[in-house]
């Protein structure tokens, strides 16, 4: 197996091989990238980024492009957020789409999809 | 670099229990064997055949959990002749007895086969079902037809398939303590169809939220032919620190609501005619019927609620609303 680079760069968008967690702000939005397999060793990691994005008052957008699992741990995070930003009449919802490995798991899971914002 | 060392954890753990059932299964087909032994001095001792069965029903639903799915279709043939016995329908006989025994020899093979020690003869194994077969054969059959190549008629009958409803509250430390939760409702999805639906009413908002608990219950609801034993096994290693519920729905696992011609439209009232009484009903799955009679419910109290408001505002009566439900209710 190849050997897999760190993430050095908080909150910036990063080459994203292993498990990555980041927050990139922009002028009007905050997007919260999430790569790799995000498990519950990153779940701290993923709400100290989620509570950073809410906090902004801006629109969140998720970007699951180089995510390729997320656990239980995970989808909870996401689903609290985006119950928070709605309560706070912000948006919480996908950038681009979600890999059809996290549709599907998300769904067996017993999720809907627009509960954690992947609609 | 942390998600590989999980998923390699995760895949350890697989493997463990791998481990651990062979060992189990080893020290079953141990006792099975002495229990076999028993029974060929006392061909009428049902405790004995009992004992047989349960391990052999053992064996089968542990197997299928960890995936040794060639071991689990032979035994299941083997059980079902102890079941066969169990319930009279069969004699015990030295030459069953014999059967057994090379049964269980084949399974130890199979056993062996799946860490890497040798390979089970399939011929044997041929040989042994077509053997079980002719012997389970009511008697009065014909030799040409006792002498049909075994197999798919040993499956048994068709078994009765019901509906469970699977409530799943994990205890605060079973994802850190290595249980995914996701891979209790993939071994469910082996017995069955399932529905999933997370519950999501304990989950707190983001702030307060302790990421590495498990917040999320499941309701699930189940369609198996497998029995609340196998149900109840998929859940062996996390029961200390989970809350589970199995319920067997109604036995008609769809509920039908009968409806009365005239309360359906004119086109349906003139088709209702073209059919008897008893098609003009409407199946629906009994999880939403369960959902429509909470609603009923509710609104049955909430109107009770209302009543009992508009009665206590009477002049003359002190006003108790204001604790019960209708005081979350605007006057309509």
């Amino acid at each position: 197996m190849l050997p897999r680079p760190r993430n050095v760069c908080k909150n910036s968008l990063v080459e994203v091989t292993s498990m990555s967690v980041s927050v990139e702000q922009q002028e009007a939005i905050r997007v919260v990238h999430l790569g790799g397999e995000i498990a519950i060793a990153s779940a701290m990691e993923v709400k100290e980024a989620l509570v950073l994005a809410l906090a902004s008052g801006k629109d969140i957008y998720l970007d699951l492009e180089h995510a390729t699992d997320l656990d239980i741990t995970a989808l909870q995070l996401l689903w609290a957020a985006k119950r928070g930003a709605t309560e706070s009449g912000g948006c919480f919802t996908i950038a681009g789409e979600a890999p059809e490995s996290i549709l599907n798991g998300v769904l067996e899971a017993g999720f809907e999809k627009r509960s954690v914002g992947l609609l | 670099m942390i998600q590989t060392d999980d998923s390699r954890s995760e895949s350890s753990m697989v493997e463990g229990y791998k481990q651990g059932f062979q060992e189990e299964a080893r020290e079953i087909l141990i006792e099975l064997e002495s229990t076999l032994l028993e029974l060929n001095e006392n061909h009428n001792d049902s405790e004995l055949v009992g004992r047989a069965f349960r391990a052999l029903h053992t064996i089968k639903g542990s197997g299928s959990m960890f995936g040794f799915e060639r071991l689990v279709a032979f035994t299941h043939n083997l059980e079902s002749a102890f079941e066969e016995i169990r319930t009279g329908n069969l004699a015990v006989t030295s030459e069953i007895i014999d059967l057994s025994l090379s049964a269980l020899d084949q399974m130890k093979s199979m056993l062996d086969e799946e860490v890497g020690r040798g390979a089970a003869d399939d011929g044997k194994k041929e040989d042994i079902l077509s053997r079980l077969q002719i012997l389970m054969r009511p008697t009065g059959v014909s030799s040409a037809a006792a002498a049909q190549p075994a197999m798919p008629a040993l499956a048994g009958p068709e078994e009765e398939t019901h509906q469970w409803r699977i409530r799943l509250v994990p205890g605060r430390d079973l994802m850190r303590n290595g249980s995914d939760p996701r891979l209790l409702l993939v071994d469910l999805r082996q017995l069955g169809s399932l529905h999933v639906e997370a519950d999501m009413s304990r989950v707190p908002p983001l702030d307060e939220l302790d990421p590495e608990r498990c917040y999320v219950c499941w309701d699930t609801v189940l369609t198996t032919s497998a029995t609340v034993e196998s149900i109840r096994d998929v859940f062996i290693f996390v029961e200390d620190c989970c809350e589970l519920t199995i319920e067997r729905m109604e036995d008609a696992p769809i509920g039908v609501i009968e409806v009365a011609p005239q309360a359906m439209g004119e086109e349906a009232s003139s088709a209702g005619q073209r059919r008897n009484e008893h098609e003009a009903s409407i199946r629906v799955p009994a999880a939403k019927l369960d959902q429509l009679m909470n609603l009923v419910g509710e609104l049955v109290t909430v109107q009770a609620c209302g009543r009992n408001r508009h009665e206590v505002r009477q002049p003359g009566r002190g006003s108790r609303g204001g604790r019960d439900r209708s005081s979350d209710i605007g006057t309509a």
